[in-house]
């Protein structure tokens, strides 16, 4: 499991996984992607075109990336997932917090969309 | 190797034993003096000095080998004897006072009672305790008694000698790690080696030099600490590592002793768990919930080991006790929005779990369900042709993962003679040695559809998946379930 991160100009963070998102080596790489994001502030857009497999950590991962962004009411989208990747995203109910998106510009697009938020949120 | 002594070498060990004794006793004696206050020392040195002498005289002109008028070997010996004993003339007097800093137990074999008695005097002055023996059987004899930190052994002795009392300590487990320190005249330097070679630790030659025999004993005593020290840490990491393994498997039989057993009637449930360690994060169980209501559930907490195993066992517990306050237990959207509000990952170390979780109405013949992030619970219904497949899935956020989620419950009808299968992902997400996966709409629903109606389904698709994944053991733990309806 690889972990990468891109900056793509101010407004937003880019990052990248690449292979299976399961438990080898997981520690590091977790407190890495949450370093990143924590110092971004900036929503995040995660390539996982090149994720091949999605297990209990990888959702974890998710889920509190979308923590952490969710507080500073920005977005976390996820770029391109394969299908089978996809399918246990959705099964995981993950597909209810983050959307997904099938091109960069899209992903850029939903990124940005401000969210509709209670002011005390 | 010179285990018989000529009449030469014996004369040689009987004319030292005396001029040691007055070495030994005038060194003594000088300390003594030393320690009152006198300084005038010199016709005791000159004494002791003369005895030097004559030691010298002994051994140059009394060897086998000075009758052909080369002493090869005591020269060698004596060179030697020298240089060991100048080099720790040179050791830091810290040191020195370091070194005997360090008592303890030591047991002096010798069959002359002067020599004992002489060493016996200078070690106690050293601070150590002493015991004596006087020969190797009565050595071994107080062996078997006395606790012991330091042995010194003489090499000719009656009844038993040093080669054979050596013998017996290093082959006696409860004895080998006690060091032996050999004491012996410089021309017995071959039977040194040999005891060398045997397991002893040093030697010491004999007429004593006091700063020497301070040196090796306080050397060998520190040793022996350090490896008791050693041997005691060791024991108490293996006394904690058994208690630890011990208490892995009695929370590991308490894991398995809170599964249901197998079931005959109204309907046969079979099912087959495999932990991938000691402790797995899978549990599941099944229940009635009234007359007419039984609940069936599997969960899967995420990765395995002690905590994910605490975590499956709390929330099993909760369902099967249905303690969770206002909640209707038949309604498994409830349950599980009751369930991921009691087990909230930040106050749950972290982890969360998935379940799936379903209601058999006896009376609808309808089984009402709700997943938390868990793959689909499967319906084999039975058709004129054979087996339909149908999956019972209602997407829900898997449990502990965010506050305030709904969940879905949704209902399927159970034909008579269904048969519902149960499962975690680690029934299917199978790495093949190539490193893909198995896919699950492929691979896995097929296996199902073919072989789901075998009475050992649970156990064959463990077996298939092993024959799948082959070397090394599963990566994540296993349980399938299987609940045959009556026809």
């Amino acid at each position: 499991m690889k972990f990468t991160a891109i900056e793509a100009g101010d407004d937003l963070t880019f990052l990248a996984f690449e292979g299976s998102l399961d438990l080898d080596g997981s520690q590091e790489i977790e407190a890495r992607f949450l370093e990143v994001i924590g110092e971004a502030q900036k929503p995040v857009v995660v390539d996982f075109a090149k994720v091949d497999f999605l297990a209990s950590f990888g959702m974890r991962l998710l889920i509190e990336a979308y923590k952490v962004l969710d507080k500073r009411e920005q977005r976390l989208v996820l770029l391109n997932p394969q299908p089978s990747v996809a399918k246990v995203f959705q099964a995981a109910g993950l597909s209810t917090l983050i959307a997904t998106a099938t091109n960069e510009s899209e992903a850029r697009a939903l990124a940005l969309w401000k969210k509709n938020r209670h002011p005390e949120g | 190797m010179s285990d018989e002594k000529s009449p030469l070498a014996k004369l040689r060990h009987d004319l030292r034993t005396p001029i040691n004794h007055i070495m030994g006793y005038g060194e003594l004696l000088a300390e003594d003096l030393a320690d009152q206050g006198v300084k005038n020392l010199k016709d005791l040195t000159r004494i002791t000095t003369a005895a030097r002498q004559l030691l010298e005289l002994i051994s140059s002109r009394l060897s086998d080998e000075s009758f052909s008028g080369i002493s090869l070997q005591e020269a060698i010996a004596a060179n030697d004897y020298a240089k060991v004993a100048g080099s720790l003339e040179a050791v830091p007097p810290e040191y020195r006072e370091h070194l005997s800093t360090i008592s303890g137990r030591i047991l002096i074999v010798d069959d002359h009672p002067d020599n004992r008695d002489v060493l016996a005097k200078r070690l106690e002055r050293q601070g150590h305790q002493t015991m004596q023996a006087e020969n190797g059987r009565h050595a071994l004899e107080i062996l078997a008694k006395e606790p012991c930190d330091l042995i010194l052994l003489d090499v000719m002795m009656p009844e038993m000698d040093g080669f054979t009392a050596l013998g017996c300590i290093k082959a006696d487990p409860a004895l080998r790690h006690i060091p032996v320190i050999m004491i012996s005249a410089l021309d017995e330097i071959e039977n040194v080696v040999r005891c060398i070679e045997s397991g002893a630790e040093d030697f010491l030659p004999k007429p004593f030099n006091p700063t020497l025999l301070r040196a090796r004993i306080g050397a060998s005593l520190e040793k022996k600490t350090f490896h008791d020290q050693e041997k005691a840490y060791l024991r108490r990491i293996e006394e904690t590592q058994k208690r630890l393994e011990d208490e892995l498997q009695e929370a590991a039989k308490y894991v398995t002793s809170i599964l249901p057993e197998p079931m005959e009637s109204p309907f046969k449930i079979t099912w087959a768990y495999d932990p991938s360690t000691e402790l797995g994060g899978d549990s599941f169980g099944y229940h009635w919930i009234d007359e007419t209501h039984f609940a069936i559930y599997l969960l899967d907490v995420c990765g395995h080991g002690v905590g994910a195993a605490l975590l499956s066992v709390a929330a099993i517990n909760v369902i099967r006790s249905g303690s969770l306050p206002e909640i209707d237990f038949l309604d498994p959207a409830q349950v599980l929005a009751g369930l991921n509000e009691t087990f909230q990952m930040e106050r749950h170390n972290n982890m969360y779990f998935t379940i799936w979780y379903g209601v058999y109405d006896t009376t609808t013949r309808t089984v009402r369900h709700a997943s938390g992030g868990h793959p689909p619970a499967i319906l084999l219904k039975p058709g004129p042709e054979g087996d339909s497949l149908e999956q019972l899935l209602s997407s829900g956020m898997l449990i502990g993962g965010m506050p305030d989620m709904t969940y879905r419950s949704a209902t399927a009808d159970v034909p008579p003679g269904s048969r519902l299968l149960v499962y975690c992902d680690g029934a299917y997400e199978i790495k093949r040695p190539d490193g893909s996966m198995i896919e699950f709409d492929t691979d896995f629903l097929p296996f199902l559809l073919e072989h789901g109606r075998s009475p050992t389904l649970p156990g064959d698709v463990l077996t298939w998946i092993r024959g799948i994944h082959t070397g090394e053991d599963l990566d994540d733990d296993y349980s399938f379930l299987a609940m045959d309806f009556p026809a």
